[in-house]
């Protein structure tokens, strides 16, 4: 029996109780030995166990108590897996949680109620940033329950605040809310007594409804084909291409279109799974021969005619550092496997990840803010809108290995 | 344990091989012949039109099983590999953090100063190991090989890190997604010879293999694969319980990693 696999990213504030949650679930549910528990304990900072240290095993993670870098982690339930995508909640970590996040279809939402700590920017601009990368649903946990006298009236008032922010960014994704204590384990796995007020089902039944209902991926809306090249030998006069297939079908013996030098050429032989074949479909990695070469290079992108480059991308972007868009800068998109470079970067317009408000904008995107933007290639290039391709539609914004932002296509 | 979707496995890791491929010039895999590496190079030969198209590297510290030197032998020969073998120096204790710490690699280290190799394919997976689970797919090391695991580059989607000032190699990690019994259902599938040891002889098996100092059979009859795959869908026993309990340990193996280790 093969599994269906759903993959759950966890946002929120630093020390909302991320990897408590998780934690504890992977306790609760019999995933983690006695062995991994065991050792995590020896470590335990106060002499008293944590459960976010089975998330935490770098040796730093648990003397800092904070989560450094994403992990994951895998529950099995009735024929299903469940993984669970851990990230750091600390603003400077913001790259290793989108290295995380970027990867879920469903999130988890952690927003503490403990006095002093509730709805966090912080916990706004996670939002924000999955609701950008696309994710189907989201759970919001109300955590720490404990901590505020199990009262119905903070929980009601924190679910009014994520409520009121999420219509304010057009977050318009199925949602669940539910008050929890992960450290407790109250409403996890089972119902918590000490929420009577509280009549619908725990943690672990609401994910797995939701993974269900919402956790399948995406189905492309372009159906032509889109095939990235990841590499191209040349043999005896003719180009053997390699890549894989982000939509739509390739056939042998088809005319396909080379992008973006626009190059129309026949597909000679076809090879997917470790054997010739006649056709393949979106997913597969393939390796194609075709007559001459020269013609084709890494990045290019192989269509059924569909489709054309651009040397203009509309797109939505979220900046991690500062970026003066009037300063040269050796900066690189990174489309899929490709790198883009830009002649200019235009400004349209601001968004504020904290309220949703648009507003003008200026020639400097400040740091942690989002804005609309016109990208000038140097080159023409095939994208699709985001919600359109996903793979051909998102991209991140370098300098060097060093993530600037991400953005999508609009 | 579940097996997940095999052929969504295996698209997903053959991007990975191939992305190494084309961004690296000079690119080699580490091969301890073991199950997963040796899959890893199964799905090479599927990725790269039958031929592995770069050298295996096997540091050897000459304390490997038997069975271990003769099915690298026969299989190098049957796939015609490019093998490459280093000897590793024995210095001091020869289990836990100082052999695999320093021992291996330094071997590897002295290897890669020779031949200049850009990118590391390493055969890990991330139910293995909390450390593990903590890998990108596409990792740097740094010049003196440390793995800067408190700084590591965001990598989002497909696109992966390239090497940079400051880094010797990337490590290139295409087994990270897949669980141990899928491993053993992409061997049965693809038929991929396998070292006798995993097999049980008279009640034990080896389920997960180092070298003869440091790794203990577990009990059990699984002497074919379909009996492997039974076992471990309801095994409560961890993978690498066989292994050395010093270098187990999370601090012992994030000391290690962070060294070079696997």
């Amino acid at each position: 029996m093969v599994a269906n696999k759903y993959v759950i990213t966890l946002l929120g504030e630093k020390d909302h109780g991320k990897s408590t949650f998780i934690g504890n679930l992977l306790i609760a549910t019999g995933t983690v030995s006695e062995h991994r528990i065991k050792d995590a304990e020896k470590y335990a900072k106060s002499g008293r166990f944590e459960p976010a240290y089975i998330l935490d095993s770098f040796p730093e993670e648990r003397s800092q108590e904070m989560t450094i870098d994403t992990t994951r982690a895998e529950i099995e339930q009735d024929g299903n897996i469940y993984e669970f995508i851990d990230v750091p909640g600390h603003l400077e970590l913001i790259k290793n949680m989108l290295s995380g996040a970027s990867n879920g279809d469903l999130a988890i939402l952690m927003v503490s109620a403990k006095s002093g700590e509730g709805f966090q920017p912080q916990t706004k601009r996670h939002i924000f940033l999955s609701n950008l990368l696309g994710i189907n649903a989201m759970i919001v946990a109300v955590n720490k329950m404990d901590l505020s006298g199990y009262d119905k009236d903070i929980f009601d008032r924190i679910c009014s605040e994520v409520k009121l922010y999420l219509d304010a960014i057009g977050f318009n994704k199925p949602l669940h809310f539910i008050p929890i204590s992960a450290y407790g384990n109250e409403n996890i796995v089972s119902r918590s007594d000490n929420m009577p007020w509280y009549n619908n089902k725990p943690m672990f039944d609401t994910i797995r409804e939701f993974a269900s209902e919402y956790g399948h991926g995406d189905t492309p809306k372009i159906k032509g084909l889109r095939l990235i090249v990841q590499d191209v030998i040349e043999d005896n006069g003719k180009s053997i291409v390699f890549g894989q297939i982000y939509s739509g079908t390739i056939l042998v013996n088809a005319n396909v279109r080379i992008e973006p030098t626009g190059s129309m050429e026949k597909v000679l032989e076809l090879h997917a799974k470790g054997k010739a074949t006649d056709s393949a479909e979106a997913g597969t990695n393939v390796v194609i021969k075709l007559e001459g070469t020269g013609f084709v290079k890494r990045g290019d992108i192989i269509t059924d005619g569909s489709g054309s480059s651009m040397l203009k991308i509309k797109a939505k972007v979220f900046l991690i550092r500062q970026l003066d868009v009037v300063k040269p800068q050796k900066l690189v998109f990174k489309f899929n496997n490709n790198d883009l470079v830009a002649s200019a970067i235009v400004p349209k317009g601001s968004i504020s990840p904290e309220t949703g408000i648009y507003g003008p904008a200026g020639n400097i995107l400040y740091e942690n803010t989002s804005a609309l933007v016109d990208i000038h290639l140097t080159k023409p290039y095939l994208v699709e809108r985001f919600e359109d391709l996903r793979e051909l539609g998102r991209f991140g914004i370098f300098e060097g290995n060093d993530l600037i932002g991400i953005g999508v296509v609009v | 344990m579940i097996q997940q979707d095999l052929d969504k496995l295996e698209e997903k890791s053959v991007f990975v091989l191939r992305e190494a491929k084309a961004k690296f010039k000079n690119i080699a895999a580490l091969w301890s012949m073991g199950k997963d590496s040796t899959a890893m190079l199964a799905l090479a030969r599927k990725a790269f039109l039958g031929k592995v198209p770069f050298p295996v590297i096997h540091i050897d510290n000459s304390i490997d099983f038997p069975e271990t030197y003769k099915f690298r032998e026969e299989l190098a020969k049957k796939w015609n590999l490019d093998l490459i073998v280093v000897k590793s120096e024995i210095r001091g204790e020869l289990s836990g953090f100082a052999c695999c710490g320093s021992n291996k690699t330094d071997a590897l280290k002295k290897l890669m100063d020779e031949r200049n190799f850009d990118a590391l394919i390493v055969s890990i997976r991330r139910d293995e190991h909390g450390i593990r689970a903590k890998e990108r797919t596409f990792s740097p090391r740094t010049k003196d090989f440390k793995w800067e695991y408190k700084d590591q580059p965001a990598e989002l989607w497909g696109n992966y890190s390239s090497k940079m000032d400051g880094t010797s190699h990337l490590r290139v990690h295409p087994l990270l997604d897949w669980n141990e019994i899928d491993i053993w259902n992409f061997i049965k599938k693809e038929n991929v010879p396998m070292n006798p040891l995993y097999f049980a002889k008279d009640g034990w098996r080896y389920r997960s293999l180092g070298c003869t100092h440091c790794t203990v059979p577990l009990k059990s009859n699984a002497d074919t694969i379909d009996k492997i795959i039974e076992e471990l869908e309801t095994t409560k026993t961890e993978e690498r319980s066989g292994r050395s309990q010093d270098k187990e340990q999370e601090y012992t193996m994030a000391r290690l990693r962070a060294l070079g280790y696997m």
